[in-house]
Formats: structure tokens, C-alpha cells, sequence
């Protein structure tokens, strides 16, 4: 009867209240939706993540001549399932009537009514200045709003489908048993391949570090969907860095980098404006940049005299020498000050906005003319880098974002 | 003597004890204590020919091959200039030990026409406009000194703004109309300060007419000059009047006796626009004064008129001479106003533009000679770069960066 679970069809049930049933609008606030990481594992929608976690025995679906014994822990789970599907089904049914009654308050064909339109209508029916999105009013398939639980671990009997399943982290343990067992035959084949004197063949086997860097504990822990702490990851790290530093550890690239981000370097590629050649020859890159609320549109020509035009006047747009240092940085570190020609447009905010929205156009634009080792240096230096501080708004009750009133006994 | 010299080496020597303490072994022992632990150019016996530098001390022989070259000034002319340049520059020039300024294109472009000037139309008037610290002063300070050593008689205004702004400046009303008002002090110092710039050109200049100050006192027809200068300046309430005589005569004899006047006249835009910040002028009733009624600014606006000869006419308009909200542009038309256009107009505009890299090169080249620039990073190209960057090649911009580092 049971044989056949999908892996969602399992669910724990959800214990929240929802308010209004009828329309299914649901304030949610941070709380309610962050949900992810701590308590509950989330279902994972990664195909090798699914494969991981659901694929039971083949021997379950066998019949057989005993009676089927269901284990206790296996009961509960499942009445805990059918009680969450059930009101699943509920929720989704009070979905649909609310979105054909939301339909027709904003007179429009409740059949053609899709998500898009019930946002917009509820923002116009519900219009709210809460600060935080996520304090917003919703209203969205059940699906989305509602946590997701991982599916069950173990079958009828009682018996958990991983092998690991007693370690508690099984998906995170496997992958260092997975490791180790690279790593031994790395140092397998290395043995072998000196009893067979051909270690030069060794060289430039190993694999190459640059450019890459090492998942995060966070990425970590979603990818294996287990409350991997900090001293687990160190130790996947050590351990992975250990393969890494093997000679023949090219061998396994493949492997090293799923559990590895490639770093902005390659990403610098796609950030790299289009040259335009003008007319007699005249190379011209256009990049955009913003700090704070300023945004800068910046047009570099080469070859130039080191002409710097903003809005129309030359580098006495900004008074200060500080604003002027500001636009020096990338010219100086990527050697083309007096190259180029800059023209620079730039709207809203204050100086302190503008020249660093300048300065991250500029930097942008330069990539179009510099060699790979200097767009790293520039990388390195921060130039390429947005600066996503914005101003922090004002508290109620406080004098200003942080600052509290003067304190007065009465 | 002696004894003050070493009075002198042993506060060296204290100042410099505890560097002495910490760094005994690097330091380079010398002959002479001082040079080795001061850090003021020292000057030299014979001047090194150096790319920035022209031994062409003459302004009137300065040709275009000199531009953005620096010449020295020699003291004697250095006095006569020395009451008119600006404190700042005058500060520069003594932490330098030596007074040079840049050969530039605008003041060639002045010389220029003054050579082939004819003294017989009524005044020309040039006008100086720039950005803030382009270099307008330094221009007239060439200008003059070429006319200086021409025999010209200079009418040097410094600082137009001065006249019109002060704190607990003494306002009095004008002896000589009681609808204006004298600025007894500003005057003397202005009497001064002509009797510096024409030492030895205002012997045989007397005056033509009688001038009657108090019912006891007057100054008969053919009082000389110097003696009307003397009266100002004892007699302070009279100061005012002083230069009133003073230019009115030299307008007078100018076309009879054959002389050259200069009238050079810096932030002329203090002539006409009001001044209207708190430290404003004003009267015994709290009034705020016109530029108009201070009776000095009236003399000196009647010399702009173009209704003598045998002169010309210098001016330079600043931004600092207008009020905050009227700086936006530097523009002459903008400065001056209605008034102040319609006055001087028609006049010949000098733009004086920014440094050049040329000339820019040659400034940091002098202050990395007169060790201004210690900086290992400021003496290399890449420095130079950053600091004509940095500037937007603006004089007073760069020289105020390079004090910084």
C-alpha cells in the first residue's frame, strides 16, 4: 500500500495557524519562512541530493508471505504525512477559490488569472510601507509558503535506506568515505607508478589550486541537506585539501571541483565591456557603476591625453582632492593614467556617492583594455568589487539609525 | 656675534637632540651642523642650468621659449614688488630662499600689447579672468615688474576686497563729501605702498592745483608728490583725500609731462558688486555701505574711466570678491555684473588658464629642487602624474598637495 512513496507526498505536518483561511493571505514575516538551515532539513531539489536521500531497497517492493509489520516510528511518520497532505490539499483548495474571488474583486477573468496578477492585486488591495519585503502581505501556492520536510529515511520496516543512516550526518560522512577512498588510490597508482620508475610522468599532475576556492559551510549544508557545523566543515577541508595536495590529484578535477566555486576570475570574462572602434580608430568601452544612490554611466576612450569629463566639466566637478584621489585608483593601478580619454555621466546622490560610482564604472570600463594579470590585480584591489553599503534608515523611537535619544531621568 | 651664532647652533642642536639619539649612525657627518639637519633649500652660489629654470631675469626680454620656465626675481625689484604679492606667496618665496615666478603665456600675451600699445588713445583696459588660483596675480605681478622696469609709475591695488570688507575696520565720514565715507587706515597703507612701488619715479611731480584741507591748513599749487604722501600719512583723516589728489593729479599730468601709468587693479569686481556678509562695512547707523560711497573705491574707479591717456589699465576679476551664492562662473561678464560691465567695457579679455603639463612638470620639478617634495614617490614620473591628476593642473591646487605630502 505504502510501497510506492514519492519522495514529497511524506510530509511532517505543518503546525502554524494561518489566520485567514478564506483568502489564504498570510503576513509572513522572517521568522515564519526562515525555515532552511536550523530545525527542519529542507527537501533537496538537487537530482544527486534526491538520489542521496530517497531511492529505497528494490527488495521493499518484493510481495511477500509474511504479514507486513510496520514499525512504530514508521507509523507515526506516516499518519503525520496523510494529516499534512490532507491539509495540503485544504490549503491548495482554498487557494484556487480565493484567486477566482481575488479575480473578480479586480474584475478580470478568474480562468486567465495568473501569479503576476495576484501580486499586483494584492499590493494594490493591501498597499503596505513595511520596511521588511518579507513583512509584506502574500499570497502564493501553498507549496511555496509552507516548509518542506525531508521525506522519510527508512522504510516499512524500519530499516533506514542509508547505510550511514546511524552517524546521523549519513549524506556528509559518505562523501568523506568518498574522499578517502580517492585519495588511497591516488596513493595507489603514485606507488605503483614508482615501482615502475615513470615519476616524471607525475609532473603537472596535480591539480591547480588558482582561481578556486572551497564551497562555504552554508553551501555546505544545503547541498547535503544535514546541520553540518563548523568543526565538520573544517575537517572537510582538511581532508579535501589533503586530496588536493596529492601529485596525481589532477586526476580527480572533476570530483575537487563540484565541491569548489570558481573565484571572479573567470567571471572578470564576462564583465569585460565591448570595445567599439570609432571612427579613425579610436577604441571607446562602456561600463556602468553605482555606490550608494548614485549611478554613473562611464565612456573610456583610448588612445587619449588623460582628459577627464563629468557632466560636462572637467575634474573641478568635484571641488575636493579626496573625490579626485577616488578616481585616480583604477587609472593608477591598471598604468593607463594619461592613456585614456574619460567621458562620464553621473546622476543622484552626493560626491561621496558619485565618485565611488565613478570610480567602480571607470574600473569596469579599463578591463576592456588591460591584460588578464592586471584585471586580477585590479580584482585584488577592490576595484571591481560593489560597495553594497546604502544608508540605513531611520528607527522610530531612536534619534536616527542607531543613535538613541538623549536620556533624560524625567 | 659669535656668541649669538652659537646661541643659535646649540637650540639647533637641542631641537635635534632626540633625532640625534635615535639615529646617530646614519646620520652624515658634514663640516657645517646645520645644513645637514635643516631641511630649507639651500641657496646656491651659482644657479645650476635646469630644465625649469631661464637665466633671463629680465620680464621684458622674456620671449615664448620661455614659457613654463621660472625666472628669479632679483631683491632690488623684489622690494618694489614685495608690498603687492600676495602673503602666502610671499611665504612660499622665504621657505624657498629665493623669489622666482613661471614665465606664463597670459603675461606674454599682456606684454605683447603693451609694446605695441599707443599711449595717446584714452586708457585700454585688460582684464584678467581665470579659474580660482589659474594664476591671475602672478600674471599682473610680471606685468608690473615689466613696467616697473620701464619706468612706468604703478597704481597698484593688491586686493580690491580689502576695501570693502572689515571687521572693526574705522569708517569715517568723507571730508571731502559728506555723502561718503573714508577708510582712513586702508589709505595710508595704499600711500605706502605707492611710495614703495615708485621710489625715484615721483621726484619733479608736483601738483597743479591748490587743495584746501582745514581753514588752516593747504597744499599750494606745486606740492611735490612725496610731500602730499607725507601729509596723508601723518594727518590719517586726510589719507583718503591723499589719494584722491594723488591719482587725479597723476591723470592730469600724465598726458603733459609724458609719463606711462599702470593701473593695475586685482578682484576689480569688489568695485562694483556689493559685499553682503557679516563682516560687511557700515556706517555709524549700521548701514550697509555701497562701493560706491567708500571714497577710495571711487577714486580708483574714476581711474578705469577711459577719459585720460598716456595709461593702462590692468584688472583681474576674482571669485572670492563676490558673495558665496555669486560664484558659480568665472566668466567677467558673470563677476562684474551689470554695473561693472557696462563700466569697463570695452576691455580685452586675458583668459588665464591652468597650468599645461609643461608648465606643470616645470612646478614640480622647483619644488622637488627647492626640496619641497621629499617624497621618494613624489619625485618619480608616475608621482608627477598623480599629482597633476590630482590637481586638475590648477597652481595654487598643486602647490597646496604638494604641502601636504
Amino acid at each position: 500500500m505504502m510501497a510506492g512513496i514519492s519522495p514529497w507526498t511524506v510530509k511532517a505536518v505543518f503546525n502554524g495557524t494561518i489566520p485567514s483561511r478564506r483568502l489564504f493571505i498570510v503576513f509572513a514575516n522572517k521568522h515564519n519562512l526562515d525555515f532552511g538551515t536550523n530545525n527542519v532539513a529542507r527537501l533537496s531539489s538537487t537530482p544527486d541530493g534526491n538520489d542521496r536521500l530517497h531511492t529505497a531497497p528494490k527488495t521493499q517492493n518484493k510481495p511477500t508471505a509474511k504479514a507486513v509489520t510496520i514499525s512504530k516510528a514508521m507509523r507515526a511518520y506516516m499518519e503525520q504525512a496523510k494529516a499534512y497532505d490532507d491539509k495540503m490539499k485544504a490549503e491548495v483548495a482554498d487557494f484556487e477559490i480565493g484567486k477566482r474571488h481575488l479575480a473578480n474583486i479586480m474584475g478580470e477573468d478568474p480562468d486567465s488569472f495568473t501569479q503576476a496578477d495576484v501580486d499586483r492585486a494584492i499590493e494594490y488591495l493591501l498597499p503596505s510601507g513595511l520596511y521588511d519585503k518579507k513583512a509584506r502581505p502574500v499570497m502564493k501556492d501553498p507549496y511555496e509558503i509552507f516548509p518542506k520536510k525531508k521525506a522519510a529515511q527508512f522504510g516499512l520496516d524500519g530499516r533506514p535506506y542509508h547505510w550511514m543512516y546511524f552517524t546521523i550526518l549519513p549524506n556528509y560522512y559518505s562523501t568523506l568515505y568518498e574522499i578517502t577512498w580517492k585519495l588511497e588510490a591516488l596513493k595507489d597508482s603514485e606507488d605503483q607508478m614508482r615501482a615502475e620508475n615513470r615519476l616524471d610522468e607525475m609532473e603537472g599532475q596535480s591539480f591547480n589550486t588558482a582561481s578556486s576556492e572551497w564551497i562555504s559551510l552554508q553551501a555546505l549544508k544545503t547541498r547535503m541537506v544535514e546541520n553540518i557545523k563548523e568543526k565538520e566543515y573544517n575537517h572537510f577541508v582538511t581532508l579535501m585539501e589533503r586530496l588536493v595536495s596529492h601529485p596525481l590529484s589532477g586526476r580527480e578535477q572533476n570530483f575537487i571541483m563540484e565541491w569548489r566555486v570558481s573565484l571572479q576570475a573567470e567571471e572578470l570574462e564576462s564583465a569585460v565591456p565591448e570595445v567599439e572602434v570609432e571612427e579613425g580608430g579610436r577604441m571607446c568601452a562602456t561600463a556602468t557603476g553605482t555606490r550608494k544612490s548614485s549611478n554613473a554611466i562611464v565612456k573610456v576612450y583610448k588612445p587619449g591625453s588623460g582628459n577627464f569629463i563629468i557632466n560636462g566639466k572637467d575634474l573641478t566637478y568635484f571641488p575636493q582632492n579626496l573625490y579626485r584621489e577616488t578616481l585616480l585608483l583604477p587609472l593608477m593601478v591598471s598604468d593607463l593614467l594619461g592613456k585614456v580619454d574619460t567621458e562620464v555621466d553621473v546622476e543622484l546622490g552626493g560626491p561621496t556617492g558619485q565618485a565611488g560610482a565613478i570610480r567602480l564604472g571607470l574600473s569596469r570600463a579599463l578591463l576592456a583594455f588591460v591584460e588578464d594579470d592586471v584585471k586580477e590585480k585590479m580584482r585584488l584591489s577592490g576595484l571591481l568589487t560593489k560597495d553594497p553599503r546604502k544608508r540605513e534608515r531611520k528607527k522610530p523611537g531612536q534619534q536616527g539609525a542607531r543613535r538613541k535619544f538623549t536620556w533624560k531621568k524625567r | 656675534m659669535a656668541a649669538s651664532i652659537r646661541q643659535k647652533l646649540s637650540s639647533v642642536a637641542s631641537r635635534t637632540n632626540s633625532l640625534l639619539r635615535k639615529s646617530v649612525t646614519s646620520i652624515e657627518h658634514t663640516p657645517c651642523v646645520c645644513s645637514c639637519y635643516s631641511t630649507a633649500a639651500k641657496r646656491l652660489e651659482q644657479e645650476p642650468r635646469t630644465a625649469f629654470r631661464t637665466n633671463e631675469t629680465d620680464p621684458r626680454k622674456h620671449t615664448i621659449d620661455h614659457v613654463g620656465l621660472y625666472y628669479s626675481v632679483p631683491d632690488e625689484e623684489m622690494a618694489v614688488l614685495k608690498t603687492g604679492v600676495h602673503p602666502w606667496h610671499l611665504r612660499m618665496m622665504k621657505s624657498f630662499n629665493e623669489s622666482c615666478m613661471m614665465v606664463r603665456k597670459p603675461a606674454l600675451e599682456l606684454k605683447g600689447y603693451l609694446d605695441k600699445l599707443n599711449l595717446k588713445h584714452p586708457v585700454p583696459r585688460f582684464l584678467l579672468y581665470g579659474r580660482r588660483g589659474s594664476g591671475k596675480t602672478m600674471t599682473m605681478q610680471h606685468t608690473i615688474q615689466c613696467c616697473h622696469k620701464n619706468g612706468w609709475i604703478i597704481v597698484h591695488v593688491p586686493w580690491a576686497g580689502q576695501w570693502v570688507r572689515g571687521w572693526y575696520k574705522e569708517v569715517a565720514v568723507s571730508t571731502y563729501k559728506p555723502d561718503r565715507y573714508d577708510l582712513p587706515a586702508d589709505s595710508a597703507e595704499w600711500l605706502n605702498h605707492f611710495r614703495a612701488q615708485n621710489q625715484g619715479k615721483l621726484t619733479g611731480l608736483k601738483t597743479t592745483s591748490e587743495y584746501i584741507w582745514t581753514k588752516r591748513e593747504k597744499a599750494e599749487a606745486g606740492t611735490s608728490f612725496d610731500e602730499i604722501i607725507n601729509f596723508g600719512l601723518s594727518r590719517l583723516k586726510f589719507s583718503s583725500d591723499c589719494v584722491g589728489v594723488l591719482l587725479k593729479e597723476l591723470r592730469e599730468q600724465a598726458e603733459l609731462k609724458g609719463l606711462k601709468v599702470l593701473v593695475a587693479v586685482d578682484s576689480v569686481n569688489a568695485f562694483y558688486v556689493q559685499w553682503n556678509q557679516l563682516n560687511a562695512l557700515k556706517n555709524i547707523e549700521k548701514k550697509k555701505l555701497q562701493p560706491g560711497e567708500i571714497s577710495l573705491v571711487h577714486n580708483f574707479k574714476k581711474m578705469l574711466n577711459p577719459d585720460w591717456t598716456h595709461g593702462v589699465a590692468i584688472c583681474a576679476v576674482s571669485e572670492e570678491a563676490n558673495d558665496e551664492d555669486r560664484r558659480e562662473n568665472f566668466t567677467p561678464v558673470y563677476l562684474l555684473g551689470q554695473e561693472g560691465f557696462e563700466a569697463l567695457d570695452p576691455f580685452v579679455p586675458i583668459f588665464v588658464p591652468e597650468y599645461t603639463e609643461k608648465e606643470a612638470l616645470s612646478n614640480i620639478n622647483y619644488f622637488i629642487d627647492r626640496n619641497w617634495i621629499q617624497n621618494a614617490h613624489g619625485k618619480t614620473d608616475e608621482g608627477k602624474k598623480e599629482l597633476m591628476f590630482v590637481s586638475n593642473r590648477n597652481p595654487f591646487n598643486l602647490a597646496k598637495i604638494c604641502a601636504q605630502s
